[in-house]
């Protein structure tokens, strides 16, 4: 079996920097507003303790506009992609970054910016408006060995340790390393997650296969197959992605990758039912209607025979 | 004077009859829909075990089963809980799977999305999964569905199965009888899986909250 390492170093200042994106608006506050006119900046650092991975691509995307208090808009080329920034969690981020590196492929939008890492494994972006910024990495090859970045959304300015704004920030780039296979499987599951409003759904979901951003396969999900589908077989120097072809309305789309799997979550605003389910046979009626009839005969007997009393009286 | 009283007796009689025909009618249609229901749960049931497969021990199965030709395994719902829970088909209706309540003696087949028509034929999940450890399955208080899980005690076990074979052992853990709007209480996340009904008059509900054994 070949081994199979993810890598997650991380250098705990720079990676908070990344990861506060998610406690952002709660904690937009305690920074101050923003100064949305002020320019910012990102240098990014890619490769391992001992040294970094130089001349690999890296690209940026304006995302969304970032106002005084944190709060997202998405903005652009990326206005009409089905996504959300409510209520993410770090998992949240890291799903909607790749969800986003896919439709970026798909479509082949074009980087506000791109650049090389130098010698040492860095590359920086200047003069960058305020906003919501995503990097996305080329792969670096090693021997046998493929370093894949993962892509990242970052917060321009991001939030320091201090719960301060940081206008020129320094990230570490998380990656995946794996020895490069000839050949692997991938498979795409689709969660739903809109309890109460299942009717809303679609019957069927076209799902495209993207090798190195390029659509090569579109396959359908649909109870029949239980949601999911797997590919096998696939170029192991490829990289592979998937995108929702069509979400449906209301819904929001994310996909994240673990490992072989695409998980891809569509979800729809549930609010909780007022009442629970009525659950219950017409029994209730039934003793009233038997005490009710037996009491009517009753008087009713009592009534005639009381006439009939009275008149031979 | 005396004929109008005759004829007010004998309405209060008539209507008294009524309600009593009114009452066995009733009561025949429910007693009718108790064994059609419990009739449909068990043809499904028996068709459904035919479907699921019996799970091989590690044992009996394979490595190129279980391993593909790259170097991770396909996940199930230990890897990924949040999939949707597989389901087959049968006369319209999708199955998650098989309750078992071995101290009920009742055995049913549950529908993977509720709704009132679905109801009348087997339980049927109201919300999440037995992956997640938050299954909520919905039943009529037929005497051959939940009617009788309000006898429940702590400790009690059940079997949930779905439909690729996997079991899943809770112990009964709570029985109360809850108001018809507290639905919170119901998707409370702190048991495995809870089963409700209403009660006898229809105006609450019982339920049974189990955990993992």
């Amino acid at each position: 079996m070949k081994a199979r390492k993810i890598c997650k170093r991380a250098m705990a200042l720079l990676l908070s920097v990344w990861l506060g994106i998610s406690c952002m608006s709660a904690a937009a506050f305690s920074g101050g507003k923003i100064d949305t006119e002020r320019e910012v900046s990102m240098s990014v650092y890619f490769g391992e303790e001992a040294g970094g991975f130089s001349d690999v691509n890296f690209h940026v995307y304006y995302v969304a506009e970032m106002s005084e208090s944190g709060d997202f808009a998405l903005s652009g080329d990326f206005l009409d992609y089905p996504v959300r920034f409510e209520n993410l969690d770090s998992s949240g981020w890291r799903a909607l970054a790749q969800t986003l590196s896919a439709y970026v492929q798909r479509d082949g939008l074009r980087p506000l910016r791109q650049g090389k890492t130098d010698a040492a494994g860095y590359v920086s972006f200047e003069k960058l408006t305020v906003g919501l910024y995503l990097v996305v990495g080329g792969t670096y090859i090693n021997q046998n060995t493929a370093y894949t970045p993962e892509p990242m959304l970052v917060s321009l300015p991001s939030m320091g340790e201090g719960g301060e704004w940081v206008y020129n920030t320094e990230l570490f780039c998380k990656y995946d390393s794996e020895i490069v296979p000839n050949q692997v499987v991938r498979k795409v599951q689709k969660v739903w997650e809109d309890d109460g409003n299942e009717k809303k759904r679609p019957q069927n979901i076209s799902v495209q296969l993207l090798e190195n951003g390029k659509v090569v396969d579109t396959v359908v999900l649909n109870r029949d197959n239980n949601w999911e589908y797997t590919w096998k077989n696939l170029d192991g120097g490829s990289v592979w992605q998937v995108v929702e072809a069509e979400t449906p309305e209301g819904y929001t789309v994310s996909v994240v990758r673990e490992g072989a799997v695409f998980v891809m979550t569509n979800t729809f605003p549930s609010e909780i039912p007022p009442e629970l389910p009525q659950t219950g046979m017409l029994w209730f009626p039934v003793p009233i209607l038997i005490c009710g009839g037996l009491l009517l005969v009753v008087v009713g007997l009592f009534i005639r025979r009381r006439r009939g009393n009275a008149h031979e009286g | 004077m005396k004929d109008k009283r005759q004829k007010v007796g004998g309405g209060f009689i008539a209507v008294g009859i009524l309600m009593l025909a009114a009452a066995v009618l009733l009561g025949g249609y429910n007693l009718y829909d108790e064994y059609r229901a419990g009739k449909s749960a068990g043809a499904v049931l028996e068709e459904l075990w035919q479907q699921i497969p019996a799970v091989k021990t590690p044992e009996e199965t394979s490595a190129q089963e279980v391993y593909l030709p790259d170097d991770s395994q396909l996940p199930d719902y230990s890897v990924n809980p949040d999939m949707e829970m597989p389901e087959k088909e049968i006369a319209g209706d999708y199955y998650i799977g098989v309750l078992e309540i071995p101290s009920l003696g009742i055995s049913l087949p549950v529908i993977g999305e509720w709704d009132y028509d679905a109801l009348q034929i087997a339980p049927c999940r109201y919300s999440g999964s037995a992956y997640t450890g938050n299954l909520v399955i919905a039943a009529h208080n037929y005497q051959t569905h939940f009617g009788r899980i309000k006898t429940l005690s702590s400790g009690d076990q059940m079997i949930f199965t779905d439909v690729k074979g996997r079991s899943f052992l809770y112990e009964v853990a709570a029985v109360e009888t809850i108001q018809s709007t507290a639905v919170e209480e119901v998707l409370n996340e702190e048991w495995d899986l809870t089963l409700f009904t209403c009660t006898i008059d229809g105006f609450e509900r019982v339920a049974v909250h189990c955990l993992k054994s």
